[in-house]
C-alpha cells in the first residue's frame, strides 16, 4: 500500500513540473506589470524600472525559471511581489480554511447525495425521484455566487443564524463551525447534485441486474437488497465522480470565498492574478495541482476499500 | 477539602475568564468594509490605491494636516509641526516640531532626524511614488532636534501640500524603516492615533489605538479593516451589523436604498474623481482636431452625470477637477450638438462616420461609463470599438499607446499643476522615460504649465493655469465627462468627531475623537 502511494506521488512530480512551467510562462506572456501595481500610476518610470530590477524581473526568463525551480526544490515558494511576505506563510495561513471548506462540502454531498440518489432510483418517477431531480438540477445550474447571496439573505439577514462575514473571529470550535456552515452548504449543494445523479443512474442499472432479482427471489428484505447488495456496486462510479469533482469544488470555492468573505486559496489565486503577483500565483497553482493529484491518489485508495476486487499493489 | 480547593480554584478561574471576556467585549472595535480584495501596501510613500490611503491616514501624521473632514487646502492646520515661518522669497521654510511626540511601539520620540529622513525618502524615486512632487526641493535639514528647514530651488504652488498628512508628507520612523526594510510595506510605524497590529492575507488589517498619541488616547480601541470585494456581501454585512462603516457605490440607487435604512448616514464627499477620455493626437483619425472636436460635441457629460445620480456625480467643468487651486469654473465647453459633430466629421473627410478603437478595462463601473460614451458617439456616426481586457492588461496597454481613446478617472492633490502636468504636459506623455499619464500626447500648454509652477505672484499663476486649461480644451486633447464623489455609509453608532465633508485620503479620517456608541 505504502509503495503504491509513494509511486503515485512520484508520478505527480512531472505533472507538477508541467503545471509550474505552464503557469510560469503563461502569466508572463499576459500584459501587466507588478511594479505598476506596487508603486501606483503616479510612480516615475525610473522608480518602476528600479523596482523591476529589485524584483528580478529584468533577468532572462530562463534564469528566473531556474532560480524559481531551485527555490522550490528546497521548499521555498518565494516572496509575494506585492506584499513581500513569504508565499509559503500566506498559503499556510489560509490552507486550513480551504481544507475544512472542501471536506465539509464533500461530506454534505455524500451524506445527502447518496440517500437522495438511492431513493430516487427506488421510487423511480415518484415524488422522491422528482425532488431529487429538481434538487440536482438546481445545484448544477445555480451559479455559486447567486446561491451564496441567497443563502446570506435568508440565513444571515432574515434569521440571523449565521454571520455574513464567514471568516472565523476566533479559534473557538462553535465560531469556526458557524462561519463554515453557509459556505459549506453553498458548495455542498453542487456536490449533492453530482452525487445524486450518479447514484441514481447507477442504482437504476444495478436494481435490474440478475443478482438483485435473485436476492429478491430468495426473500432478502427490500432494504437489504437496496442498501447492501445494489448500493455497494454503485459506489465505484460515486467515488469516481467525487474525486473528479474535487476540481469543480476548488473552482467554485473561489466564488464562495469571495461571496462569504472567507479566507482561502482560491481568493489568493484570483487576487494574485489581478495584481500580477507572479510569485504568489505560481506557488498557489503548485499547491492546487498537488491537491488534485492527492485527491486522485485518495480516490484510487478508496476504490480498494469499496471493491475488494481492486488491488492497489 | 482538596475537592473544595479545586472547586474554588475552578470557580475563580471561570470568574476571571468571564471578567476578562467582559473587558474584551467592552473594547470598542470599529469594523470597516472596503471594496478591495487585499491591501496594496501601507508604506505611506508608496501607497497609491484607494484601499490603502485611508489606513495610512490613521497610522501617520504630517508636519501639517488637512483638518479632519475637509479636502480643502485652506483648511490646513498644524500637525507634527507647531508653527512655521517662511522667508520673503518663499524659498526657505522653517518648521518648529511639537515635542514629546511618540512613535508606535518601542520606536521612541519623533525628532527632526525622522522628519528629514521621511521627506528625503519621499523625494527619492527609489523609495517613493510621489518623488515628482519634491522636484523643486533643494535641501531638507535638521537645524536642531525640534526644527526642520526646507530650502527650495524655486517656489512651488503649495509647499504645505507636500508636508501634509497625505502621500509623501507622512512622517515615518527612520529606525523602523531601516530595521524593517521591505517589510515596512506591511508593517509600518508612524505617530498617528492607530498603530498597525496585524494583517491577514486577502482578509483584513487590524490597527489598535496608540496610547501615547500626542492628541490623547483614541476613543476607539481597535479598527478591523476588512477587504470585501463583493458589493452585495459588503452591503449585507453592514445590514447585519457586522460592519460599522463601508465603502459605498458611486450609484444613486445604492445611495437611496441605504438612506432608507434606519439611521444610516451616507456621505458623498470630494475630492471627486474626474473621468475623462483622452484622445490620441498622434494617431489617425484623431490627429485631426475636427474629429476630436466632433467627439466633444457628440458626448453628453450632463447625461452621464445624471446617469450616475445627482448626489454622487456632477458634470465636469474643465480638464482639471472642480475645487482644485487654479481650476476654472466658467470654461467654455462644447454643448452636445450631433449636427455640429456630423458636420465636423464631413469637413474632416469622414461623411460616412469614423471608426475608433479603445482598450477598455473590464472593471464594471469604468466599463459601464465607456459603454454610455459608445452609445452617445454612435448617434453622431462615430463607431467606438471597445477591446475589453482585464484591469492590469488595460493599464499595461494604454501605456504602450495601444488605445486611441483612453478613459481614465483620477483624483490628485488639489492644485491644478498636478493634474495639468501629469495628464497634459508633453514630458508626461506615454512611451518615453518621463511618462506619467498623458495618453493624448498633448503638448499645447507646456509653457503655461511650467511658468505657473514657478510663478511667485498667485494672480499671475492662476492666469497661467487658466490659459493652459483653455488651450488644452481648444486642442481637445481630452473630453472631460463627469466627477464622481467618494461614497461612504456608516451606522448611526459611529460619530467621526467632526463633520465629514471631504478627505484627500479617499476615506474618513479616524481620529482620537472618533467614537462608536452603544
Amino acid at each position: 500500500m505504502l509503495q503504491f502511494i509513494a509511486k503515485r506521488l512520484l508520478f505527480a512530480i512531472p505533472t507538477l513540473l508541467g503545471v509550474l512551467t505552464l503557469v510560469f510562462f503563461l502569466v508572463r506572456i499576459v500584459p501587466g506589470d507588478p511594479a505598476l501595481v506596487v508603486l501606483g500610476d503616479q510612480a516615475s518610470p525610473e522608480a518602476l524600472a528600479a523596482l523591476r530590477e529589485r524584483l528580478g524581473m529584468n533577468k532572462p526568463l530562463l534564469m528566473q525559471f531556474g532560480e524559481y525551480l531551485a527555490g522550490i526544490a528546497v521548499g521555498d515558494l518565494g516572496r509575494s511581489l506585492t506584499t513581500n511576505r513569504p508565499v509559503m506563510a500566506d498559503m499556510l495561513s489560509v490552507l486550513p480554511y480551504t481544507i475544512e471548506l472542501t471536506l465539509a462540502s464533500l461530506l454534505i454531498g455524500v451524506v445527502f447525495g447518496v440517500p437522495l440518489g438511492v431513493m430516487a432510483a427506488v421510487k423511480r418517477n415518484g415524488i422522491a425521484d422528482w425532488i431529487a431531480r429538481i434538487v440536482s438540477l438546481v445545484g448544477l445550474s445555480f451559479p455559486a455566487f447567486v446561491s451564496g447571496v441567497l443563502l446570506l439573505v435568508f440565513f444571515a439577514i432574515e434569521f440571523r443564524w449565521f454571520p455574513v462575514i464567514s471568516a472565523p473571529k476566533s479559534g473557538d470550535l462553535v465560531d469556526r463551525l458557524r462561519a463554515l456552515a453557509l459556505p459549506a452548504l453553498n458548495l455542498g449543494v453542487i456536490m449533492i447534485a453530482y452525487v445524486t445523479r450518479v447514484t441514481r443512474s447507477g442504482m437504476l442499472t444495478a436494481l435490474n441486474e440478475d443478482y438483485v432479482r435473485t436476492a429478491r427471489a430468495k426473500g432478502v428484505p427490500a432494504r437489504v437488497v437496496v442498501w447492501r447488495h445494489a448500493l455497494r456496486n454503485v459506489l465505484i462510479p460515486v467515488v469516481t465522480i467525487i474525486g473528479l469533482n474535487l476540481g469543480v469544488l476548488i473552482g467554485n470555492s473561489v466564488l464562495t470565498e469571495i461571496v462569504f468573505s472567507r479566507p482561502g486559496l482560491g481568493k489568493i489565486i484570483v487576487n494574485a492574478l489581478n495584481t500580477r503577483d507572479y510569485a504568489t500565483l505560481q506557488g498557489m497553482m503548485v499547491v492546487f495541482a498537488f491537491a488534485i493529484v492527492l485527491a486522485n491518489v485518495l480516490t484510487d485508495l478508496v476504490y480498494g476499500l469499496v471493491d475488494p476486487r481492486v488491488k492497489t499493489s | 477539602m482538596k475537592r473544595f480547593h479545586l472547586l474554588a480554584a475552578v470557580s475563580l478561574a471561570a470568574l476571571v475568564s468571564v471578567a476578562a471576556a467582559d473587558i474584551a467585549l467592552a473594547q470598542k472595535t470599529l469594523n470597516v468594509g472596503m471594496a478591495a480584495a487585499d491591501v496594496g501596501q501601507l508604506d505611506p510613500h508608496k501607497a497609491t490605491t484607494t484601499q490603502d490611503k485611508p489606513v495610512v491616514a490613521w497610522i501617520f501624521n504630517g508636519l501639517v494636516r488637512l483638518k479632519p473632514g475637509s479636502a480643502k487646502l485652506e483648511d490646513i492646520e498644524p500637525d507634527l509641526a507647531e508653527k512655521w515661518t517662511t522667508s520673503d522669497d518663499k524659498l526657505t521654510w522653517t518648521f518648529s516640531l511639537r515635542k514629546g511626540v511618540k512613535f508606535h511601539g518601542a520606536y521612541g520620540e519623533m525628532t527632526a532626524d525622522d522628519v528629514v529622513y521621511s521627506l528625503q525618502r519621499a523625494g527619492s524615486s527609489k523609495t517613493s511614488s510621489f518623488s515628482a512632487d519634491y522636484a523643486s526641493v533643494d535641501k531638507i535639514e535638521a537645524v536642531d532636534p525640534s526644527t526642520v528647514r526646507i530650502v527650495l530651488k524655486s517656489p512651488i504652488p503649495s509647499l504645505l501640500g507636500i508636508v501634509a498628512n497625505y502621500h509623501g508628507g507622512n512622517i515615518v520612523s527612520k529606525k523602523a524603516v531601516e530595521e524593517r526594510g521591505d517589510n515596512f510595506r506591511i508593517n509600518p510605524i508612524g505617530t498617528g492615533p492607530f498603530a498597525f497590529e496585524g494583517y491577514k492575507p486577502n482578509e483584513s488589517v487590524t490597527l489598535v489605538s496608540h496610547g501615547g498619541y500626542f492628541r490623547g488616547k483614541p476613543k476607539i480601541d481597535k479598527i478591523v479593516y476588512r477587504f470585501i470585494p463583493s458589493d452585495s456581501s459588503r452591503d449585507l454585512a453592514f445590514e447585519a451589523g457586522e460592519l460599522d462603516l463601508i465603502y459605498g457605490r458611486q450609484d444613486q440607487l445604492w445611495v437611496d436604498r441605504m438612506k432608507k435604512k434606519a439611521g444610516v448616514v451616507v456621505d458623498a464627499v470630494p475630492p471627486g474623481e474626474l473621468g475623462m477620455i483622452s484622445l490620441n493626437t498622434k494617431q489617425k483619425p484623431l490627429d485631426d482636431v475636427r474629429v476630436r472636436r466632433a467627439i466633444a460635441y457628440a458626448v453628453d457629460p450632463e447625461a452621464m452625470a445624471a446617469h450616475k445620480g445627482k448626489s454622487v456625480a456632477t458634470a465636469a467643468q474643465s480638464v482639471v477637477p472642480i475645487g482644485y487651486l487654479g481650476q476654472i469654473q466658467a470654461m467654455p465647453m462644447e454643448k452636445r450638438d450631433i449636427a455640429k459633430a456630423k458636420a465636423l466629421l464631413t469637413e474632416a473627410g469622414f461623411p460616412n462616420g469614423v471608426q475608433i478603437k479603445s482598450v477598455q478595462t473590464q472593471l464594471p463601473t469604468m466599463l459601464a461609463s465607456m459603454q454610455v460614451v459608445q452609445a452617445q458617439l454612435k448617434e453622431a456616426g462615430i463607431d467606438l470599438q471597445l477591446e475589453v481586457v482585464d484591469h492590469q492588461t488595460f493599464h499595461a496597454n494604454i501605456r504602450k499607446d495601444l488605445s486611441q481613446v483612453v478613459y481614465y478617472a483620477a483624483a490628485r492633490f488639489p492644485v491644478a499643476d498636478v493634474y495639468l502636468t501629469q495628464f497634459f504636459h508633453s514630458r508626461s506623455a506615454v512611451l518615453q522615460p518621463t511618462a506619467v499619464t498623458n495618453f493624448s500626447h498633448c503638448a499645447v500648454a507646456d509653457a503655461e504649465i511650467d511658468a505657473a509652477r514657478i510663478a511667485s505672484d498667485p494672480v499671475k499663476q492662476k492666469e497661467l493655469w487658466a490659459s493652459a486649461q483653455k488651450k488644452i480644451s481648444d486642442a481637445v486633447c481630452a473630453v472631460p465627462l463627469f466627477e464622481a464623489l467618494q461614497v461612504w455609509a456608516r451606522s448611526p453608532a459611529v460619530d467621526y468627531g467632526y463633520k465629514f465633508e471631504g478627505a484627500l485620503q479617499l476615506g474618513p479620517v479616524i481620529t482620537e475623537l472618533t467614537d462608536k456608541k452603544g
